[in-house]
């Protein structure tokens, strides 16, 4: 039997290897992540209007980028803006909150790409439901309604966060968000894409957030 | 320790092994029959895939069918690569004939990771490389796709002619017969066009006399 384990035009992944080892492992004991079923998703009247396609921050040394929330960059102030609420859920690289008026919100530290899986389940607890891609964006091209409802962004974020905070409530019925945590170049961190995309989307997925990262 | 050592020990190293152990819940025998094939299955999807992305995809959702079809492995002579990479070439024809189809199993697979940036850059590079002159995958597509195929297999992935054919469900015979005729009509085509015959074609010349 041929062996071409050490065929040298086969780069080397090892950090790839590591995650999908430990992503099979989950998938085989059968911890995968289920998407909620149609009936635990929120029904709400859909919202009228339209917005900006999807919301970008980012989570990086001198880079901030803050696309379509009206927001400013991350300031440089160290510390935390975390407040564990009730249903809290602090992870190595996020936290999600749900504060007592019904809001999400969503926090990511730096230099730590979020464990997908870990991630949607948190947002399902909390009330958000979420397709949660890492090194990829999905979106459904085109503008979407609704987004400008749905996300807001807190003025004071700390230096090294990224931090958005979702009104569940104004989510479009037959619609769920799409977080796509996406790296930036140059090994300077990494930032968040959140969209609105309808269940059934077709959608596009890429490297990038669709109108690329702007340096400020 | 001692416990853990005695039951690695007693344990069926084989890919049926380790492919019977996973369909019984053993997660860290599929997690060894991932190592053990995962470059296999890296080297197939970079020759085939446009981009790092797809690639990422292409061997996670391999590797998740097969851990759904643990169970239903018989055993190829001990090697499940034949397997394996049948299960790879069903994965990548999907992607191909259904866009949405591949929608669905990027939003059920979302938990999958991908290449960090570095790795995707050499991944990448790697698909550049593997593409073929242009002289020969002009040549190849006069072929029938599943001798282009067969060609691609044994040329390319080290699988020897039997093995091949058990990624395309034909006997070993007939995959010796279908390969032997492929290589000489890619032949005659690159000597048509005038250029040699590839050095790697010639290599396996040996192997695949009826």
């Amino acid at each position: 039997m041929f062996n071409r384990d050490d065929d040298p035009a086969l780069p080397d992944t090892p950090a790839f290897s590591r995650d999908m080892e430990q992503a099979l492992a989950s998938a085989a004991r059968g911890t995968t992540s289920r998407r909620p079923s149609p009936a635990a998703r929120l029904r709400r009247p859909a919202i009228a209007g339209l917005a900006a396609a999807s919301a970008v921050v980012a989570i990086g040394a001198g880079i901030g980028i803050d696309h379509a929330l009206g927001g400013r960059p991350a300031s440089k102030s160290q510390g935390s803006s975390h407040t564990p609420g009730g249903a809290g859920a602090q992870l190595a690289s996020f936290s999600v909150d749900r504060a007592a008026n019904g809001t999400v919100t969503v926090t990511l530290y730096s230099n730590h790409a979020p464990d997908a899986a870990a991630l949607r389940r948190a947002l399902a607890g909390a009330g958000v439901p979420a397709l949660v891609t890492v090194g990829r964006v999905c979106f459904e091209p085109g503008p979407v309604s609704g987004l400008g409802q749905v996300l807001s962004r807190p003025p004071h974020v700390p230096f090294g966060t990224a931090v958005v905070t979702i009104t569940p409530s104004a989510i479009p019925s037959g619609s769920e968000l799409s977080f796509g945590y996406f790296f930036l170049p140059g090994g300077k961190g990494g930032g968040i894409h959140v969209t609105i995309v309808p269940d059934h989307a077709h959608l596009t997925c890429r490297k990038d957030p669709p109108f690329g990262p702007r340096p400020r | 320790m001692d416990g853990w050592v005695r039951a690695v020990r007693g344990m069926d190293e084989s890919d049926a092994g380790l492919l019977a152990a996973t369909a019984r819940g053993d997660a860290e025998a599929f997690g060894r029959f991932y190592r053990r094939h995962e470059r296999r299955v890296l080297g197939y999807a970079i020759a085939r895939c446009a981009n790092a992305s797809d690639v990422a995809d292409a061997v996670g959702e391999t590797f998740l069918a097969a851990l759904g079809a643990a169970g239903r492995f018989s055993d190829h002579g001990g090697d499940a690569v034949p397997w394996l990479l049948g299960i790879a070439r069903r994965v990548l024809a999907h992607q191909r004939r259904s866009a949405a189809r591949r929608q669905r199993l990027i939003r059920r697979l979302e938990a999958l990771p991908s290449f960090s940036p570095a790795e995707a850059d050499a991944v990448d590079a790697a698909v550049d490389a593997a593409r073929l002159a242009p002289e020969l995958a002009a040549a190849l597509a006069m072929l029938r796709p599943r001798d282009q195929e067969l060609l691609r297999l044994v040329g390319r992935d080290g699988l020897s002619p039997a093995q091949a054919g058990a990624v395309l469900n034909m006997n070993p015979n007939t995959a010796r017969i279908r390969l032997s005729r492929a290589r000489a009509r890619v032949k005659d085509l690159l000597a048509a066009a005038g250029e040699p015959e590839p050095a790697g074609q010639r290599r396996e010349e040996s192997d695949v006399q009826p």
